[in-house]
């Protein structure tokens, strides 16, 4: 098993962390609303 | 959207968009009065960052102060919009159609609010970015900022969800004209009320509602964990997470209640927000009181009846010692609110839960602050008998600014967006039908349950 | 169908999403896992720099004497407010410095008696666990608790997070000192003792150590061998706060003040 403990204390670890799940978060509420809004074209489609 | 003229719940449009097409004095006055607080605030800050952090109360022994208070409490209300908007609509509570709104932009304006207190905090704003630069997973405050990232964009999200169909409406609207016809055309996103699109806009919704609610925990559990990780007396406490969720939503019901009972004064909005809508959030808040009161109880018993060296100066220090007004002042608040809302609230709904959410408000400030700054007060250690904090005119001023700030965002946005659901409130009937189908599937109508037994 | 297994996942990763502020928790979990059987072991396996402080031979003028070169060499500026002062190292009466360690029966010498303090170069740094850019930091090589004041950003978690007061925040800007070359700070970032890291690079040892007449004893704790480890094997040493379990490197020998003791090293 990895250090844990090294992985945690090492610099910037957080912060790629923290943008990658603010960047994570923001794509996938930007596919959901383009999900909901695409709503009626889909349904074209599929008929 | 089958109804949309033909409902037997009566929903007045013009009434509904009137802060928004017409304006008043009275409303050019206030944005005036809180953009005047807003830049007292500013002068403050500027002031601030240009002498340094000697211009504020604190010190080396009460590093943090108002603005961590301010940070928590901010915090803390931004968990009306959680409560009001994922909760009830998780549990169906019909009745929260019109309060959705509002509650959900408290949500983003408390967060954004919190967020710059720790702006104001910090003695290098310019090297804020060395958190993403340099951050290691290990500090608590690491966790705040992902959790609270992640609470912003999925309440903004939730506020822009449920927003779109209001858009539309708006965009459509004969009385808007100019640039907000064409802000409205934007974030409309070209919805055009079809129903494929609303039944995959309610879903989103649902999804949202109850992924906020593990957020919004996770949220005020790590803000007390900033202390709790610590092995200061008294910020050490194992209870500390769950009291400030708690906390949080306690304090979030009552703001919400407050911005209720103005909307309804200063618009007009009786027959939206009527004295139901307070009973019931007076009752929650009830709830919340008696749960608050356990918590704390839990929380100052166990300390003082243990009687460790160090908890105890700081559990002295607010029981009877340079906290003890503050502390006592909060009890008392709490109890006042307590007994308003067992008594009163049935007879008065909208006077009591109001009053009582005043208590409440200002009870939550001192509270945050009497966990944040007596277990600072008490450290020796440092050559000296460390004198009682007290913020000076900068940290006020800033303070002021925030809540000014605070409320020029709500009224700002009040303006511009309708604060209570058109089309949720529209469609209440609609959802009326299917509530009755669906009981009809759990209630005895007299066929199938008799005949098979 | 699949409609609805996929809102389920999306739910289900959205909760995990909501959780995963808590994971962090798993790793702070390990680093202070500092058993009292750990604290017992005889010595660190890796160079850890401790002081010790003869608390019964100190004199206040050999404490000033302290204070004075290392705040002097150190640029620390002067200030006449005692709570914003700066100080690396400083004195602070027994009874508050231990106040874990003192009771009422103990010796009047005891009470008010001078106590040399500084930043203890704790095992597991209080400080340096809530550091949120890593500014303060353990360093492996010889076990000092470092400070990057390029760095910091000034949010004063490490002043609020230390049991022990060592920390000092720059309410205000300091001017350059004209009898050293050590740097002036800028406004609003943390600084405190760092055991001369600037002088041990250079192969010398600390200040406060070279003006201390042989009250303060420094040196490496995993060498069973070095003036340290001797020390505290043959004298009663405390340090502060213990039972917080973040395993200071400042050491006290206690020994009644009123006893004529041979100095060490004599």
């Amino acid at each position: 098993m990895p250090d844990m403990t090294t992985f945690f204390q090492t610099p910037g670890v957080g912060g790629v962390i923290a943008a990658t799940v603010i960047t994570s978060i923001i794509i996938t509420y930007g596919l959901m609303l383009r999900w909901v809004l695409r709503g009626y074209e889909d349904n074209k489609d599929n008929q | 959207m089958a109804n949309k003229t033909g409902s037997h719940v009566l929903v007045d449009r013009d009434h509904l968009m009137k802060p928004i097409t017409q304006t008043s004095g009275g409303y050019f006055l206030l944005v005036f009065l809180l953009f005047l607080g807003v830049a007292w605030g500013a002068f403050a800050w500027i002031w601030q960052l240009s002498n340094g952090m000697q211009v504020t109360g604190l010190n080396n022994t009460v590093a943090w102060g108002v603005y961590i208070t301010n940070f928590v409490f901010f915090i803390g209300i931004s968990h009306a919009g959680t409560l009001i908007s994922a909760i009830l609509r998780v549990s169906g509570a019909e009745w929260r159609r019109p309060i959705t709104r509002a509650a959900e932009a408290i949500t983003v304006f408390a967060l954004v609010l919190g967020g710059s207190q720790v702006l104001f905090d910090i003695g290098r704003p310019d090297r804020a970015m060395n958190v993403f630069l340099y951050g290691p997973l290990q500090s608590p405050l690491l966790w705040d900022l992902i959790c609270i990232s992640v609470y912003l964009l999925s309440s903004l999200f939730y506020l822009l969800l449920p927003l779109i169909p209001d858009m539309a409406i708006m965009r459509d609207h004969h009385a808007v004209t100019g640039w907000r016809k064409e802000l409205y055309r934007i974030l409309a996103f070209n919805w055009d009320h079809n129903p494929e699109q609303k039944r995959r806009l309610e879903k989103a919704i649902a999804i949202l509602a109850v992924a906020i609610i593990p957020i919004a925990i996770s949220v005020h559990t790590v803000v007390s964990w900033i202390f709790g990780m610590t092995i200061r007396p008294m910020w050490h406490s194992t209870i500390l997470g769950p009291y400030f969720v708690v906390g949080a939503i306690f304090s979030g019901i009552a703001a919400i209640i407050i911005a209720m009972a103005i909307l309804r004064k200063v618009y007009g909005f009786e027959d939206y927000l009527k004295p139901l809508h307070f009973d019931y959030l007076g009752l929650l808040l009830l709830t919340m009181t008696a749960l608050w009161f356990y918590f704390t109880l839990a929380e100052y018993i166990t300390t003082g009846y243990g009687g460790l060296l160090e908890e105890l100066e700081v559990f002295e220090s607010k029981m009877t010692g340079a906290y003890a007004e503050m502390f006592w002042a909060m009890v008392i608040f709490m109890i006042i609110a307590f007994f308003i809302l067992s008594f009163a609230r049935s007879k008065w709904p909208v006077g009591a839960t109001v009053s009582a959410s005043v208590f409440i408000v200002i009870g939550m400030w001192i509270e945050r602050y009497t966990i944040v700054v007596p277990t600072l007060n008490v450290l020796e250690g440092r050559g000296y008998h460390p004198a009682i904090y007290w913020p000076s005119w900068v940290e006020i001023g800033i303070t002021f600014g925030s809540f000014c700030g605070f409320a020029l965002l709500y009224v700002l946005f009040a303006k511009l967006f309708p604060i209570i659901s058109i089309w949720e409130v529209e469609e209440a009937e609609e959802a009326l039908e299917e509530r009755l189908e669906h009981m009809k599937t759990y209630l005895p109508t007299g066929t199938t349950a008799t005949a098979e037994r | 169908m699949d409609e609805g297994r996929r809102s389920a996942l999306k739910k289900i990763c959205f909760t995990a999403a909501g959780v995963a502020g808590g994971i962090p928790l798993l790793g702070t979990v390990r680093a202070a896992s500092r058993t009292i059987a750990a604290q017992h072991a005889a010595a660190p396996q890796t160079k850890q720099l401790a002081m010790v402080v003869d608390m019964a031979n100190m004199t206040d003028e050999i404490a000033h004497a302290c204070i004075e070169i290392c705040h002097r060499e150190h640029n620390v500026p002067k200030s006449d407010d005692i709570e914003r002062e700066i100080k690396w190292v400083w004195q602070e009466e027994f009874d508050r410095a231990f106040p874990d360690q003192f009771h009422g029966q103990m010796a009047e010498a005891y009470e008010g008696m001078p106590v040399l303090l500084m930043c203890n170069h704790c095992d597991s740094p209080a400080c340096v666990k809530v550091c949120p850019t890593a500014a303060t930091w353990k360093r492996k090589s010889d076990g000092l608790v470092m400070m990057d004041m390029h760095r910091c950003i000034g949010c004063r978690y490490c002043v609020v997070a230390c049991p022990y007061g060592t920390r000092s925040f720059n309410w205000k800007d300091a001017e350059q000192s004209v009898e050293t070359t050590y740097p002036a700070r800028s406004r609003g970032v943390v600084e405190k003792c760092n055991f001369c890291a600037e002088r041990l690079r250079v192969g010398e040892i600390p200040l406060c150590v070279t003006v201390s007449q042989g009250t303060l004893t420094f040196g490496d704790l995993s060498d069973p061998d070095s003036e340290v480890s001797e020390l505290l094997r043959a004298k009663h040493t405390i340090t502060r706060k213990n039972a917080l379990g973040t395993g200071p490197n400042v050491y006290y020998i206690v020994e009644d003040k009123l006893r004529e003791r041979p100095r060490h090293g004599e």
